[in-house]
């Protein structure tokens, strides 16, 4: 639209504009460092201070050839770092390379607009990767910083801290369109084409299957699983035991699932105490749900037939749910018999000792009720160690576990409790999951952390249906009420989420997670279904996307007037004033002393009282007067407008005469 | 169809301008007459945002819709406050001193805000595109620019229409509007040709260089620089005392006068060449200030010296032939 936009481009951008591009680089840029390898980020500064440190000289960007063989190391250091150029690491990685890039060959002001759309190109991919309210305040200063650099570009005699106050000054006049349209905008369930297949490699979680340490090595890391938020009391912490994948089939090593088929409705019936809560789960990249022991009702899901929630298909993002649960209800009364069947398999040739003493306890006690209670005496018995870094175990794990280190983790008591119980003819099987959570003041929300997973067990017996049992709470009942910490010995080293002692730090947390919490259940989590929970309690009882639409024109409508209401000339008292100068001069004018265009009022009054001496002081007076108010900082007041209007109407008369 | 898009082209324009040829000083911009079109730049981010909103709707990015209609509603305060920075601009022309044809007309730009808005980063460009003046800052107190404006022919010149336009804040965005001052100049013609001055007492070319009667002239007082004074008749000395600029004035009409004539010139000269060659010795008789007749075919002046002869003998020259040729 501008054919001579370009033509005073100047070959050379002047020094604090190059300056400022390089800052604003390194603030786009410095998210990518925390999930970038190192020495892509290395790269990137060494780029950066390059180019300010030429800029600082006031000297000109190297010469393009130089630049081709940088893109190459930049290229094979994302190979090395990704294995692959392609992918969303990868061209995120690309991306934040390209900026430095960019700004070494940046002449003029073409190569600057290009910089700064990199630079917003950078702002939204790095959503791509973690959209937490970190990432979003780091987006927003980008973003002013942006903007500031737009402006400098179009006013380099703007100062550094002038760009910025016109940037957010711009910014605030957008941010209610914004804020209107981020609720209203039609939000859509699902993507409108594929994803790259590898957009949801980054997280982590239980997995399907169990093996020696798949529970501890979750231990280290505080990363939240999810929230819950009860409505009412709270469980006690012995009965926070959130239920996740069941394993019943064992080969010795692995535990994994036996697929048991759900269905829409559980098959039993909510009895005695019940908890409501609704669930906010991470994105897990899994099917299961999790649930306290034993979901009654839930408007997502399906109900497992081995008693936990199922997706529909894999939770990819942040899934809020509301559940309620049973504690005490009796369930798999009528359990399948190859289900019981399934929960008796034992591998030929493993653990024979342990086998060995299943058939003991067997042999002791008739009724089945008898054998659990005697294998959790031998358990306890043993004086077993609870420990979060095991020795390693040999082939016959259970064995070396039960009679040669004595040390283990839960899902060693569990897994070894389940063997002896199948030894015993007992069906038995492991249940996975998490146990505790941490009650946040702060936002009462339970925070349930993957440091809280946890594996227990389960036993059929005819009169009760499936029960839970829990060796290392039998063990180490303080594992239970006060969480893995207080269970371990000291010797232990223990990540800084779970240390208990500091409290301050402890106060901090809570709040931080608490915003946390607020910013993923109504930023990041704004979606379809919240769009119309929120509609509805505005009492819009069915909004479709007509209905959104016309509240958007209508509400952009407002906000644009709004916006020209702001920007539009205003008459101001100013007028008033000035409308009473014009007419003096236009009276001045028929008396044979027009004011020039170009006159200012000083040098017009100066002309009166050499052609009028008589009232050279009188003019003067007037002159300044007018002079002071209309150009200076003291705006006129209504007194003085009128006062004004006097003097001149008795000026005027005076020169007539 | 290329001679249709032009006429349309040319009816739009015609439309946009809407005032029938030069206007009266001092014009202020009214809200009606500003334009607003997105630049390329500003293409450039409309497209952006519209890649960023699809990313934002598959990927579900709540932090990528607050972004785009972030960067939305800034670009559309961005066309008001571009829109803001002109409306109410007042701007005047004036031709300042005298201009010769092939030298730098020297018109002068008072721009001014009507209210107290500051304004920045305004540019005027010719018809042609040409930058002619760019300001920074202009607030409500008048400041002068100079703009480059070469003055190609001799008779009356006006800036003609000019585009003042500003991108301000971030460049998305261009506001315009055209304004055609009426801010007559009259171009002397210019001062060229190799012929000696012609004497109307004594024939001789020999005498006919004007530094030979420097020695006969008596001083008779200083008067302002002019652009086309000689450098040896400054009077240095005041110069280098107060900075002002002055020149020697000598009387030396006891000593020549001077008949310029259009009749005497060669007839291998053209109507411009000749009405160069005129002015030209009409700049040698002012620099010194000697007594001269002017002679154009139908008309005379002089003998006569002063200022107001000689500028009455160079708006002859500018003017001969009739203003509109």
């Amino acid at each position: 639209m501008n054919p001579q936009g370009e033509r005073i481009a100047s070959p050379r951008i002047p020094r604090a504009l190059a300056l400022q591009l390089c800052a604003q680089a390194a603030i786009t840029l410095w998210p990518y460092t925390l999930f970038q390898p190192w020495y892509l980020s290395a790269l990137c500064a060494v780029l950066i201070f390059w180019r300010s440190a030429l800029a600082w000289q006031d000297r000109p960007a190297p010469a393009g050839w130089l630049l081709m063989p940088l893109a190459f190391i930049g290229l094979g250091a994302i190979v090395l770092a990704y294995g692959n150029p392609v992918g969303r690491l990868p061209g995120l990685a690309l991306l934040s390379l390209l900026l430095p890039l960019k700004l070494l060959e940046t002449r003029n002001t073409r190569d600057v607009r290009a910089a700064l759309l990199l630079n917003f190109f950078l702002i939204v991919g790095m959503f791509l990767h973690e959209q937490s309210a970190l990432i979003g305040f780091g987006a927003a200063l980008a973003t002013v910083g942006s903007i500031a650099a737009a402006a400098r570009l179009q006013r380099v005699s703007l100062p550094v801290l002038g760009s910025l106050s016109q940037s957010l000054r711009l910014l605030a006049q957008g941010v209610p369109l914004m804020l209107a349209l981020f609720v209203l905008f039609p939000r859509v369930d699902g993507p409108l084409w594929g994803l790259p297949i590898d957009a949801y490699s980054a997280q982590t979680g239980l997995s399907d299957h169990m093996t020696n340490g798949s529970i501890s090595q979750l231990i280290p890391s505080g990363d939240i699983a999810f929230r819950a938020a009860f409505h009412g009391a709270l469980p006690p912490p012995a009965e926070r035991y959130w239920r996740g994948p069941v394993l019943t089939r064992f080969d010795g090593s692995d535990w994994r699932r036996f697929v048991v088929p759900a269905s829409a409705t559980p098959a039993y019936q909510a009895a005695g105490r019940s908890w409501n809560y609704t669930l906010t789960m991470e994105a897990h990249n899994q099917r299961w749900l999790l649930a306290l022991d034993f979901p009654t009702a839930s408007e997502t899901g399906l109900f497992g037939g081995d008693f936990a929630l199922v997706a529909t298909q894999a939770v990819r993002k942040r899934m809020r749910y509301n559940v309620q649960s049973s504690p005490d209800v009796l369930v798999g009364m009528d359990e399948n018999p190859w289900v019981l069947q399934a929960a008796l398999q034992l591998p030929q040739g493993f653990n024979p000792r342990a086998v060995d003493r299943g058939a003991q306890i067997a042999a002791a006690a008739p009724e089945p009720a008898q054998r659990v209670k005697a294998a959790i005496d031998f358990m306890r018995k043993d004086r077993l160690q609870y420990t979060l870094s095991p020795p390693p175990l040999g082939r016959d794990n259970v064995d070396d576990f039960l009679f040669t280190t004595h040390s283990g983790f839960c899902e060693h008591f569990a897994a070894a409790f389940v063997v002896l119980m199948r030894a015993a003819g007992v069906p038995a099987r492991v249940v996975t999951g998490y146990q505790g959570g941490e009650f946040n003041p702060v936002d009462g929300t339970l925070v349930i952390r993957q440091s809280d997973a946890h594996a227990w067990a389960e036993v059929w017996l005819s009169e009760r249906g499936w029960v839970r049992v829990d060796p290392t709470a039998e063990s180490f009942p303080q594992r239970i009420e006060d969480g893995v910490a207080s269970a371990l010995p000291s010797t232990d080293a223990l990540p800084l989420s779970m240390r208990n002692n500091l409290a301050w730090l402890r106060a901090l947390r809570y709040r931080w997670e608490a915003i946390g919490n607020a910013w993923n259940q109504w930023v990041l989590g704004y979606n379809a279904q919240r769009q119309m929970e929120l509609m509805q309690r505005l009492g819009i009882s069915n909004p479709d996307w007509k209905l959104l639409a016309s509240l958007m024109a209508s509400s952009a409508g407002l906000w644009l007037l709004w916006l020209v209401w702001r920007h539009f000339p205003k008459r101001r008292r100013l007028d008033a004033f000035d409308r009473n100068w014009q007419r003096f001069c236009r009276r001045m004018a028929r008396l044979g002393l027009p004011r020039e265009p170009w006159e200012s009022p000083g040098n017009y009054a100066k002309r009166i009282a050499a052609a009028r001496p008589q009232h050279g002081e009188a003019i003067a007076d007037i002159a300044e007067f007018y002079a002071t108010h209309r150009f200076g900082k003291i705006p006129p007041t209504a007194p003085d407008v009128a006062r004004f209007a006097a003097q001149l109407t008795e000026l005027f008369n005076r020169l007539r005469t | 169809m290329q001679t249709t898009r032009q006429m349309i082209r040319q009816r739009l324009r015609r439309w946009m301008q809407r005032v029938p040829g030069p206007e009266a000083q001092p014009i202020v911009l009214p809200q009606r007459r500003v334009y607003v079109l997105p630049t390329t730049a500003g293409l450039g981010v409309v497209v952006m945002l519209i890649v960023m909103l699809l990313a934002a709707i598959n990927y579900n990015l709540s932090l990528g819709y607050a972004f785009t209609f972030l960067i939305a509603g800034t670009g559309v305060a961005h066309i008001l406050a571009s829109w803001r920075n002109l409306v109410g601009l007042t701007l005047s022309v004036q031709a300042e001193g005298e201009c010769f044809a092939g030298d730098v007309a020297p018109f002068r730009v008072m721009l001014g805000s009507r209210n107290p808005y500051v304004r920045h980063a305004i540019q005027i460009r010719a018809d042609d595109g040409r930058l002619l003046l760019s300001a920074d800052t202009i607030d409500s107190h008048s400041r002068y620019e100079r703009m480059v404006i070469p003055a190609l022919r001799r008779g009356t010149m006006r800036p003609g229409r000019l585009t003042i336009e500003t991108v301000f804040p971030l460049g998305w965005v261009r506001a315009w509007s055209y304004v055609e001052p009426d801010a007559p100049l009259l171009v002397y013609p210019q001062p060229m040709g190799e012929l000696p001055m012609p004497h109307a007492n004594s024939m001789n070319a020999q005498n006919a260089q004007p530094t030979r009667h420097f020695a006969d002239e008596e001083f008779a007082g200083l008067r302002d620089y002019r652009s086309s004074d000689s450098p040896s008749r400054v009077a240095w000395r005041r110069a280098a005392r107060d900075g002002a600029l002055l020149v020697k004035q000598f009387d030396a009409y006891d000593s020549e006068d001077w008949l310029l004539s259009w009749t005497q010139l060669p007839n291998t000269l053209d109507t411009e060449a000749r009405l160069s060659q005129l002015t030209q010795w009409l700049l040698q008789a002012r620099a010194a200030n000697a007594r001269v007749t002017l002679e154009l075919p139908g008309a005379g002046v002089g003998p006569a010296h002063g200022d107001a002869h000689y500028r009455a003998c160079l708006e002859r020259l500018a003017l001969f032939g009739g203003d509109e040729r």
